[in-house]
Formats: C-alpha cells, structure tokens, sequence
C-alpha cells in the first residue's frame, strides 16, 4: 500500500466530497479487499450501471455513460492531471481523483464527475460511497452538482 | 469607419530609405546588387498579373476611410541573413514611412525584425510616441509565433495598444531564416502563394497552444493576407485536441478558439475563396466568427474593395466586415490628419 493510500478503513470512509444525508439506501458494491486498485467494476445500483473504482485517492462511483459521446466509462483509466499553469510549466496533482474517457480521453473529475478544465459542459454522475465493516455501499441518488456562476460555465456541449 | 488593412506600399528606390541612415550604413547598402533588387521585393510571391508592374509608392484606392500601409520590401527583411543591417534597414524603412506616407488616412505599420526581439521592442515604443504609426507588422522569422522568443515585442505591444499585424514577404518557404512551408520547398512562386494559408494556421496554432494568448491578452494579431476560409475547421481542431490532451498544455487555460475569437483576426483577401459554393454561410455561422474578419483589399495588387465585400457577403455582413477593423485596430482610427 502506497503512503498516500489511505491506511485504515476508518479514513476511507466518506471518500466522496458531499456528505449526504442517511446512508440507509445505500446498495451493496462488494468487499473492500476484493477491490483491484484503479480498476473498475461495473454494477448495477437503483436500476443503473455504476462504475465502483478504488484509487490512491479513495473509493469512487461515476455513471457508466460518457456525457461526451456515451463511452463506457468503466473502461476509463485513473490518472492525475496537470494543474493550470503559467507557461512551460507542470504542477501533476490530483493522483488517482481524475478518470479519462476511453475513447476521446476527455478527462472528468472522480469526485464530481465534472470535466476537467472546462473541456465539456456535460459531466458523469458521481455518486456518494460508504465504506461500512469492510464491505463497499454506494447512493442510488447522483450527487446534485454545484452550478458554477453563469461566467465560469464552459461552452461547449456534450456531443460536440 | 471602413479601414482597408492590406494596402501594400513600396519605394521605387532604396536610396530615398538609405538617406535615414548614417553615412557608413548608407555605404555599405550603396552597392548594385542590393540597389538593383529594389522591384524583387515584390516579385518573390506571384500575386496577380501585376507582378511584372513598377512597384507603386503610394497608395489610391477609393472607399476607405482609413489604409493600413503594408511596405512589402520591409518585410523580406525575414530572409535576411544579417540581422544587424536588417535593423538598420527597418530603422529607415520606418522614418521614411513616417514622412512620407503618413497622412492621417494613410498610416504606416511599423516593422520590426524577428530575429531581434530587444531593438525591435525598442523600436515599437520610439515609433509608437510619433504618434503616426497604426500597428505593428512582425515578419515571419524561423521561430514559430508562440515562442518566448518574441516577448518582448509582445509587451511592447500591450503596452503602446498596437495590433501585430503578420503578412508574408513571399520569402517563406524559400529562404533559410524565414518559415517553411509544410512539405519541403516549392520550385514556384506559384506553389508557395497558394500555400501561405499553412503559415497563417501554424502560427495561430502555436500562439494558442504555447500559453502566447493566454500570456498577453491584450495582444491583438492580424493575419493579413492568408485568407480566412479555413478559420471554422480549424478552430474545431485545436478545440477538439485541447479537450484530450489538456494536460499536456496546461497553461491553455481555456478552450483555444476562445483565446482566437477574442485576439486574432483575419482579412479578406482573397474573398471570393469564402464566398464560393455559399462556404460563407455555411461556415461562418456564428457572430464570433463573423466578427474575425477585416476587410483588407491587397491593393495594389489583385484587390477587393469594399463593394466587392457587399457584393459577395450581402448588405447585412458585408457592411459588419467593412467595419470590424476599429476593434482591432483603435490607434489607426486614433491617427488623425
Ligand atoms: S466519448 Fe468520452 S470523450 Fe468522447
């Protein structure tokens, strides 16, 4: 286990960034330890495929469908990404919070499921993930996304 | 307010140039190899049946309020191998434009020479306090526009509100020193005109994708002379490989055909290369992209005038092209008689 991994079951719990209301609803995924780290496993949680990912970062849930042009997103890989910089420069951040679509490779934020750097206007669902005596749960409800400000909303539409 | 922003303008004799410079300098270009190449300037590009012509030494085409003077000569200054004389040249080439075709209608650029970003910095704040000059015109030197290479010429523009405007010297392509084309070297002149469009989207390209825009935003550019149909599908392009590789240009920190739409524009010659087959309508769909285009008439060579943008884009968006050239271009309609 890498030192940025998170060492007890304790500190994995609430990986999501939302603290939602009651977890009573939340479905069974599988078992902690029978997860392979940053690879997906597709299941099917209130009637819809759900990506269930554990990364350096935390466990993870997006929707399966890229708002791009509806890729499958459990073929994503975890990756970082580059912060905005000044020129010729990089700043690597976010290792094991960022997916990248299978097929155009646009990047989407694990936490929110909001594209990265504004590149598309759609975004994944991303959904809230307990982790409880060992054993995974995940919402059935998407996390509700925080509308940016009209100003910082990109302009681009899905499918473009 | 119409400003015509490709109005090529040319001396008959390098000596009216040499006559700014001190003795020594005026010695050393006082030579008939050089003297004598006084009509090549115009003839390394092909661009109408004109070029066996006289260049012409001032400018006369009705219509338009205000004319960008484009000196042609200076430009070829990019295939120059000395870059100190070419210093010198300019030095010249931009006083005697200052007095003697600067009228208030008819504003100069000032030229400026790639390979020495200092002097010419230097040049653009001296020549700007005059007060006659209305933009800057950068030659296409080796390095790609988006280059830290080119800073400081950036800074000096941003700081004195000057545009930057980039035309060919028909050199490209040809001579070491200026840009290539893509593929290798042509054998004509021909070859290379139809061509030069690739240099106009190289450079867009490496402004947008360097962090260039994104760095100076109050920088205005101009690609005067490359045509402009192809703006649409390029955009696309840049747009679609910054959504994928984001990461590996991080200090593009918007989609790259915002950074175009706001500080780049193109002029119209040769219009009727958009306007055929309705590619205008089709492609140019939105007020943003519209709103890229200046008119410019490539006087005195093969032009269009401004009847010819009225004519071939309708009343409604000819007349909105004929007067796009004030956003761009504030310090020439600040120029007064
Ligand atoms: S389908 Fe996902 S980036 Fe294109």
């Amino acid at each position: 286990m890498s030192e940025s991994q998170p060492s007890t079951l304790a500190a994995l719990r609430r990986t999501d960034p939302v603290a939602g209301p009651s977890t009573e609803d939340f479905e069974y995924v599988c078992e902690y330890d029978d997860m392979v780290l940053d690879e997906f496993r597709s299941v099917e949680i209130g009637g819809r495929e759900v990506c269930v990912v554990r990364t350096l970062a935390g466990v993870f849930a997006i929707g399966s469908k890229c708002p791009h042009q509806a890729a499958n997103m459990c073929d994503g890989a975890i990756k970082g990404t580059m912060e905005p910089s000044e020129r010729n420069e990089y700043h690597f951040a976010q290792e094991g919070e960022i997916v990248t679509c299978p097929w155009h490779g646009y990047e989407f934020s694990l936490r929110t499921g909001a594209s990265v750097g504004g590149a598309l206007k759609g975004r994944l669902g991303a959904y809230q993930i307990e982790v409880r005596d060992g054993a995974v749960y995940c919402s059935p409800r998407r996390v509700r996304p925080e509308r940016p400000a009209r100003a910082e909303r990109p302009a681009r539409k899905a499918g473009e | 307010m119409i400003i015509d922003t490709d109005r090529h303008v040319a001396v008959t004799d390098y000596r009216d140039v040499l006559a700014y410079l001190d003795k020594s300098w005026q010695k050393h270009f006082e030579r008939k190899e050089f003297l004598g190449s006084v009509t090549e300037a115009s003839n390394h590009i092909r661009v109408s049946s004109r070029f066996g012509d006289e260049p012409v030494s001032a400018a006369a085409l009705p219509e338009a309020d205000k004319v960008l003077l484009m000196p042609h000569q200076a430009l070829t200054v990019n295939g120059w191998a000395d870059g100190v004389a070419a210093t010198e040249f300019l030095s010249g080439f931009n006083s005697l434009a200052r007095d003697k075709w600067s009228s208030g209608n008819n504003v100069p650029v000032i030229v400026v020479q790639p390979g020495d970003p200092g002097w010419s910095a230097a040049e653009i704040r001296r020549r700007a306090a005059e007060h006659v000059f209305g933009a800057i015109a950068l030659p296409l030197g080796a390095g790609l526009l988006g280059t830290s290479h080119y800073d400081p010429i950036y800074e000096a523009a941003a700081e004195t509100g000057l545009a930057i405007i980039v035309h060919f010297s028909g050199v490209e392509g040809l001579y070491a020193g200026a840009q290539p084309l893509g593929g290798g070297v042509h054998y004509s002149a021909l070859s290379r005109q139809v061509l030069m469009s690739q240099l106009a989207e190289s450079n867009i390209t490496s402004l947008a994708f360097e962090g260039t825009l994104e760095k100076f935003p109050a920088v205005r550019f101009l690609f005067s002379g490359f045509g402009f149909s192809w703006l649409p599908s390029l955009l696309w392009r840049i747009d679609r490989e910054w959504r994928t590789f984001r990461y590996d240009v991080p200090w593009v920190k918007h989609a790259p055909s915002k950074y175009v739409l706001q500080q780049v524009w193109l002029n119209t010659w040769p219009l009727k290369e958009a306007t055929i087959d309705g590619d205008w309508a089709r492609h140019f769909t939105t007020d943003a992209l519209r709103s890229r285009i200046v008119f410019g008439s490539h006087s005195p060579f093969d032009g269009d005038a401004p009847g010819d943008v009225i004519k071939q884009l309708g009343p409604d968006d000819g007349a909105l092209i004929l007067s796009n050239g004030a956003a761009l271009l504030p310090r020439v309609e600040a120029v007064t008689p």
